[in-house]
């Protein structure tokens, strides 16, 4: 079973993420914030992570380039939620070393679909957000 | 002088040689024809002899004829004679002719020859008469005479030829002396002719080469003088010419000449200017010569005074410089203090009792002189002359002067310095302090405005830094909850849910969306507060109520944390605006609760700090905030440490408004904090007037609503607010009636009384909420029946003044609307009553906004038993006490 793991210090939008994947037949965690999700990903490593960036402790881009940095974390696919300005967003999760990202306010149904697309091919086409 | 030279010579040579010719001419003539007269004389003297020669034989003839007709008597005699007569007459006649001006020949011819003629001729006539012969016998010896007359005769025409012969040569001899003299009087003449000519001709030309000379020299006269004619006229002419073209070349260069004359003249001018002006430059040059090692030395001296704007080394170096400059052992710098006006050492040297001299008053010493006047005064003790207190006069000074240092008319110090040897500060030297002084006074103004800049740029930039924060901050907070309201609502509209699902959903949308409504009122909030137009409408509160109610509120929100309330016994009544303060009070809450995640107590206190003053204390044990960010702490935008508290939710702006919101109530919003350890926030409150010591009632009660009249008219546009309006009183146990429009409001009115009316402002149709309101307060039929004002139009004082029951902006909790309407149709029929002690305290409180609403001052509830009776819609009972 995919294991995707939810990481967002806001209640509605972790909800938000779980309800719209719930009947897609993912197995979901969540995390409050990126020590937490740090913890979990290192005792059960998920397939994939919705990665929120603005957290407290440790920020998305900062988990998320320690994942990709670490040889037995980089293989986990990483799509940021990013709710910040409009250009270095797209920069900062590409530095990151994000696969993909959306910008909130986002979808639920493009996030099921990028999700499904994101791991069924772990590439994604470049107009629709792709980070690579 | 008409002809050309050449002609004239010609002509000259011409008449002379023509005068020679003729003369020669008319002297030939004239010897010719003398020659030939004589000639001719002596041809005629020739044949004059000749004929007399002649006559002489023929008389000789007649004579013998005579003779032999004497003796013959033959008549032939006769004829021969008369035929010689006749010859001789002849000859005679032609000798006569030919003598005739020869009287001597004449008279010899006719007294000598004719008588002796006539006398033969007599003789014959005699003898032929008959008559004999008487005379001598023969005629001949009658001739005798004759013949003596004829050599008379002879000898005279021979005379007479010689005599022509004479003249003949003489003539000829005259005539070759005439033509010798004439020659030479020709030549002469002509001599004299070529003399004059050439004369004349030299004249003109040394009169020319004269007029040349003088026109050399520049004397026109003469050239102007000479007459144009002939051949030198001609070179007269064309020398005039030539000089009339060297005239024009004269005066075109005399012309050029007198121009650059002239600018010679004007740069010789100039030349004499540049001149004077070099002397001037030379002299002024000396003196900045002089003044250069001033001026270097004023240079190093604030070239020292740039090396720092801090305040503290910028007066050591000034005074250092200033003593060293002045060649002086001591010396002080005091700052004048306005408010105080009072002089303050801030650095000496030299000193060594500055604390008993530290402080001077204006005017006071030489020194609180020089300061008050703001003028340098010099003290020369050595005179003795001055007596005065100064600075220095602690030691023994031989000078000492004093330099106020001012700006722009403003005193910011007096400088002073002193000699301890016999030197007086000469006047240069006073000028030279003075002037250092002056420098000195700018650096420090610059220092002073300096400091003030950097602070006032500081918080500028860090305003905007903050500012583009808070723009990343809001871009965060609003897109949070509106990802949520838009992703649930997309899920409720794309995909099949359960109901239980959905309303979970909606209740999340909910949430978000009032979250979100709370966030943009919050800036609306600031952004009035910072325009200035946020309307307060105060009334008199209870805070321990309004503490009671937040904390129940924020308990809720988290099982982490445990709130406590402290709460003072008698706590006084406050006048504010309820709603703001309770803003406040929440804000102070969740943010405790946001700032300590770990959990813990919060505690809220409440109490008198003094007669007039209510505090409210709100304090976690949580991250604390760092004492460099507490002066920040109330600035809008404002965030503590925005890497590690950006989780925290909020905009920045909650403290900002509150602050703002206490200020305005005249009281004071104040931190104290340790960073790590909890912060305790304080609101002070002005008591304000006549506020008894209550004793405020606490506890939870029921809402008893009074069911006298159900009946409420919704006056709304919009459906779904009506449909909301229409479900929640339906709900709550009300009748309700719609209407859209303004002008059913009063048929609906009469007909069925409302007790409440709900209005909205904006209405389709002719009549506006505005308008509805009014014509419903006009008339005395409807002017009781209470209308409640929902609107998203904020003018809440309007509709008091128009006399709306109560103010609703949208978005508004619908709940506090029903509160509202529950209380209004209790009141409706003109008694309210407060039930005992189990009563809710909600009905208090309404009965009291109301009351206050209306314009009455609600002191406070002394006895909750009493029954509080009101009559409304006495419009004189403007203000009265209730208790």
């Amino acid at each position: 079973m995919v294991k995707i793991l939810i990481v967002d210090d806001e209640p509605s939008i972790r909800f938000l993420v779980s309800a719209s994947l719930e009947d897609e037949g993912y197995d979901i965690t969540e995390a409050v914030d990126g020590l937490q999700a740090y913890d979990i990903i290192q005792k059960d490593k998920p397939n994939l992570i919705i990665l929120d960036v603005m957290m407290p402790g440790l920020t998305g881009y900062e988990l998320c380039s320690r994942l990709k940095n670490d040889a037995s974390t980089r293989d986990i696919l990483i799509l940021m939620l990013t709710a910040k300005g409009q250009e270095n967003d797209r920069l900062e999760s590409q530095q990151a070393g994000a696969d993909f990202y959306l910008r909130k306010p986002f979808s639920p149904l493009e996030l099921i679909e990028v999700v499904g697309s994101l791991l069924e091919n772990q590439v994604i086409a470049p107009e629709r957000g792709s980070v690579r | 002088m008409k002809y050309r030279i050449r002609t004239r010579i010609l002509a000259g040579f011409i008449l002379i040689i023509s005068a020679i010719f003729i003369m020669n001419i008319i002297s030939d003539i004239e010897n010719h024809k003398q020659a030939e007269e004589a000639m001719a004389a002596i041809y005629r003297y020739q044949n004059a002899e000749a004929l007399v020669v002649s006559i002489t034989v023929q008389t000789n003839e007649e004579a013998a004829a005579l003779r032999g007709y004497i003796r013959s008597k033959d008549q032939r005699y006769v004829i021969a004679f008369e035929n010689n007569c006749k010859a001789v007459e002849q000859d005679l006649n032609s000798v006569e002719s030919l003598l005739a001006d020869d009287p001597d020949s004449v008279e010899i011819i006719r007294s000598e020859i004719s008588p002796a003629l006539n006398s033969l001729a007599n003789i014959m006539t005699d003898v032929r008469n008959g008559q004999d012969y008487r005379g001598e016998s023969d005629p001949v010896v009658e001739l005798e005479d004759l013949l003596t007359a004829r050599t008379k005769l002879l000898e005279i025409m021979n005379n007479r030829q010689a005599a022509a012969l004479k003249s003949l040569t003489r003539y000829s001899r005259t005539s070759y002396q005439e033509t010798l003299l004439f020659d030479g009087l020709i030549t002469f003449l002509a001599l004299v002719l070529g003399f004059f000519i050439a004369r004349s001709i030299t004249t003109e030309l040394s009169l020319l080469i004269r007029a040349v000379r003088q026109v050399s020299e520049g004397d026109y006269q003469l050239l102007e003088r000479l007459k144009a004619n002939a051949d030198v006229g001609e070179l007269v002419i064309a020398f005039k010419n030539m000089i009339r073209i060297v005239q024009a070349d004269k005066q075109d260069l005399e012309q050029h000449n007198e121009e650059l004359q002239a600018q010679s003249e004007e740069l010789t001018a100039q030349n004499e200017e540049i001149l004077s002006q070099q002397e001037e430059i030379q002299t002024n040059w000396d003196k900045l010569s002089k003044q250069e090692a001033i001026l270097k030395r004023l240079y190093n001296f604030s070239q020292s005074l740039t090396s720092t704007l801090d305040l503290e080394p910028l007066l050591n170096t000034v005074l250092a410089s200033i003593v060293e400059e002045a060649g002086a052992e001591v010396g002080a710098i005091l700052l004048y203090n306005q408010e105080t006006k009072t002089l303050k050492i801030r650095t000496a040297t030299g000193l060594t009792q500055t604390e008993d001299l530290s402080s001077w008053q204006l005017g006071e010493g030489l020194l609180g002189l020089a300061a008050q006047k703001k003028r340098m005064l010099v003290a020369n003790y050595g005179e003795g002359q001055l007596k005065t207190k100064g600075l220095h006069g602690i030691l023994a000074l031989a000078s000492e002067i004093y330099l106020p240092m001012v700006v722009n008319d403003n005193l910011l110090g007096v400088i002073t310095v002193g000699r301890l040897d016999g030197d007086k500060f000469n006047s240069e030297e006073q000028q030279f302090l003075t002037t250092l002084a002056d420098q000195a006074a700018v650096a420090l103004d610059n220092a002073i405005t300096h400091l003030d800049t950097r602070q006032t740029l500081l918080q500028i930039q860090e305003l905007d830094h903050l500012k583009s924060e808070l723009i990343n901050t809001v871009s965060h907070e609003l897109r949070t909850p509106l990802a949520s309201i838009l992703g649930f609502a997309e899920l409720l509209l794309k995909k099949t849910n359960s109901p239980a699902r959905a309303t979970k959903y909606l209740e999340t949308i909910y949430n978000e969306a009032v979250r979100l409504t709370g966030l943009i009122n919050n800036f609306l909030d600031l952004q009035r507060m910072e325009a200035g137009r946020l309307e307060f409408t105060k009334s008199t509160v209870d805070l321990g109520r309004l503490i009671n109610k937040n904390v129940e509120l924020y308990q809720a929100q988290s099982s982490q944390h445990n709130l406590i309330e402290d709460i003072e016994d008698g706590l006084p009544l406050v006048r504010v605006d309820a709603e703001r303060i309770d803003q406040v009070l929440g804000n102070l809450l969740s943010n405790a609760i946001k700032y300590s995640p770990s959990g813990g107590n919060v505690v809220v206190r409440a109490f008198c700090s003094s007669s007039d003053m209510v505090e409210v204390e709100v304090e976690d044990y949580g991250l604390g905030i760092p004492e460099d960010a507490q002066d920040n702490l109330f600035q809008p935008f404002f965030r503590v440490d925005n890497s590690d508290r950006r989780q925290i939710g909020g905009t920045g702006l909650g403290l900002a408004i509150s602050r703002k919101i206490i200020r305005a109530h005249g009281g004071e919003l104040k931190v104290r904090s340790v960073h790590g350890q909890g912060s305790i926030f304080t609101i002070s409150l002005p008591i304000g007037k006549a506020s008894a010591a209550p004793k405020p009632f606490r506890g939870k009660q029921e809402i008893v609503v009074s069911q006298a009249n159900d009946k409420v008219l919704v006056v709304e546009d919009d459906q779904a607010m009506a449909a909301l309006l229409v479900e929640t009183l339906n709900g709550n146990g009300y009748t309700t009636k719609v209407v859209d429009n303004g002008a059913a409001v009063f048929t609906v009115v009469r007909e069925e009384l409302p007790a409440v009316i709900i209005l909205d402002l904006t209405l389709a149709g002719l009549l506006d909420g505005w308008d509805v309101l009014r014509k419903l307060k006009q008339d005395n039929a409807t002017s009781k029946v209470p209308v409640i004002i929902s609107s998203c139009i904020d003018k809440r004082n309007m509709g008091v003044e128009l006399g709306a029951a109560d103010y609703f902006v949208k978005p508004f909790p619908i709940n506090k609307l029903v509160e509202s309407v529950h209380t209004l149709t209790r009141m409706a029929d003109g008694v309210v009553g407060v039930p005992g002690p189990q009563e809710s305290v909600d009905i208090e409180k309404n009965i009291r906004e109301l009351l206050e609403f209306k314009g009455f001052v609600v002191q406070g509830v002394i006895n909750r038993e009493e029954l509080l009776v009101i009559t409304l819609g006495n419009q004189s009972l403007a203000e009265h006490e209730v208790i």
